[in-house]
């Protein structure tokens, strides 16, 4: 009986499981036969899924996009794809048009891929006015950069920072470890990280360490980690110890035991010449 | 295996049902649209006799690769800004100008660089008016430091396009994006 009924709940699980993923691969973004037949929407979709079958950015691509765009005017997704080689080659003029677009008809899903460029090139107020109307006035749960490695709060948290006001930073890296509570696997590689340079740029050391400390147990290859720790200690004249955590950094950064570090932080980036200069103070 | 085929099974009768409550012969219709003729890259620049060297050709105007780090400058990106940075000279006639001057370039199959065009914008990407001498000082001083080098040794003969975006704040150089 045991045994019939330990089946029983594994296929009740799997089913459900089964049921969501096929929900949402039929729901999910750009799935066309959720428009009605001979919608402008379902036609656009159609196209704009044959557009992505084409080199990102050809021209080939690019005039089939203009048709969906035609044909089904309320289609964003099909704004926002063709928005995005613009960006990447530097039209900004050009993407900014298109991704308005698609932020002017859904701007929940829209408005973190906006403020990511805005984030990119330095462009702090405009990055914070779209990400914060994303997770204030749409209640954005969960959202991640293009490339899916740092969760947007990151990049509200930093640009607050380079705005000037660091305890706003904060304020947003809390909002999002509120979230990890309910789903701890969703934390991402840098999040401790992050909140650690907004509390050492708070003067907040002791709050700084423990995270740097929780970032080591993350990921202990990330150089900038062991860095940050290093001036840390130099601040507290533990000049033995930061050093120590300087050549740890060095080391890292020149790759030694699948150490590395890497630029996605804009303004707290670290490079190598910042590291030897601490080595040699 | 049991636990493949029952995945299958009801993976398709779900499909089938879905697609059904949708629309029972929508999916399997083909599309009726005309793929349009090959033509340019988004990262292609047209020539213009005006602005650039005639000798400068672009070896295939379709296949232009764009990507932060495909192109590399000696000593990395923080030297390219320190570079550009130390050679910018401030004039008066560009205080009034505070947002972005973009440079775009094309380095094509030979390594050479050319095509070099320039645009000002404001921090939210719309057009916006910078002294005219400034893009082209902005373009002077981007083609000072032509040093490209492709990341890997197989894609040399890969052409790419490249921008450098200045942020200026006040005419001075606030930062250098690339």
């Amino acid at each position: 009986m045991v045994r019939l009924n330990m089946w029983y709940y594994k296929y009740l699980c799997l089913l459900l499981f089964v049921f969501i993923g096929n929900v949402n691969f039929l729901f999910g973004q750009g799935n066309c036969l959720i428009y009605p037949e001979d919608s402008g929407e379902r036609k656009a979709c159609e196209l704009s899924y044959r557009a992505l079958e084409h080199r990102q950015g050809s021209k080939e691509s690019q005039l089939l996009f203009d048709e969906a765009i035609k044909i089904g005017p309320k289609y964003a997704w099909a704004y926002y794809q063709k928005s995005v080689p613009f960006f990447k080659r530097g039209l900004f003029a050009e993407g900014i048009s298109l991704i308005n677009k698609a932020i002017e008809l859904e701007p929940w899903n829209y408005l973190y891929y906006r403020a990511y460029w805005y984030f990119y090139n330095r462009s702090y107020g405009y990055c914070i006015k779209d990400l914060e109307e994303l997770y204030t006035v749409h209640e954005e749960s969960y959202t991640t950069t293009p490339g899916g490695d740092l969760e947007m709060r990151l990049l509200l948290a930093m640009a607050h920072a380079q705005s000037g006001d660091v305890p706003k930073g904060i304020y947003w890296m809390q909002h999002l470890m509120e979230r990890y509570e309910q789903e701890p696997q969703l934390k991402g590689l840098y999040d401790h990280f992050c909140l650690g340079v907004l509390y050492y740029k708070n003067n907040q050391f002791d709050l700084a360490e423990v995270e740097f400390e929780k970032q080591l147990t993350v990921d202990d290859k990330f150089a900038d980690t062991y860095y940050y720790l290093g001036l840390i200690k130099a601040k507290a004249a533990n000049n033995t110890l930061a050093q120590d955590y300087f050549k740890q950094a060095l080391a890292k950064m020149n790759g030694e035991n699948g150490g590395y570090s890497r630029n996605s932080f804009e303004a707290f980036n670290i490079y190598k010449e910042d590291v030897e200069k601490m080595l040699n103070d | 295996m049991k636990y493949i085929i029952f995945l299958s099974l009801l993976f398709t009768f779900q499909a089938l049902f879905f697609s059904g409550c949708f629309n029972a012969d929508s999916a399997v219709k083909p599309t009726t649209y005309d793929i349009p003729t090959r033509n340019h890259d988004l990262g292609y620049i047209p020539y213009d006799a005006k602005l650039d060297k005639p000798d400068f050709l672009v070896c295939d105007s379709t296949n232009i690769r764009s990507g932060r780090n495909r192109l590399q400058y000696p000593g990395g990106k923080n030297k390219f800004r320190k570079d550009i940075t130390s050679k910018y000279l401030y004039k008066s006639d560009y205080k009034d100008f505070s947002g972005y001057i973009v440079v775009r370039f094309v380095v094509n199959c030979k390594g050479e660089s050319g095509r070099y065009r320039a645009e000002s914008l404001n921090l939210d990407f719309s057009p916006s008016d910078a002294p005219s001498d400034l893009l082209q000082y902005a373009i002077t001083l981007v083609k000072s430091l032509d040093h490209w080098t492709k990341s890997t040794a197989y894609d040399i003969e890969t052409e790419y396009s490249k921008f450098i975006n200045l942020k200026i704040s006040n005419g001075k150089i606030e930062h250098v994006v690339l």
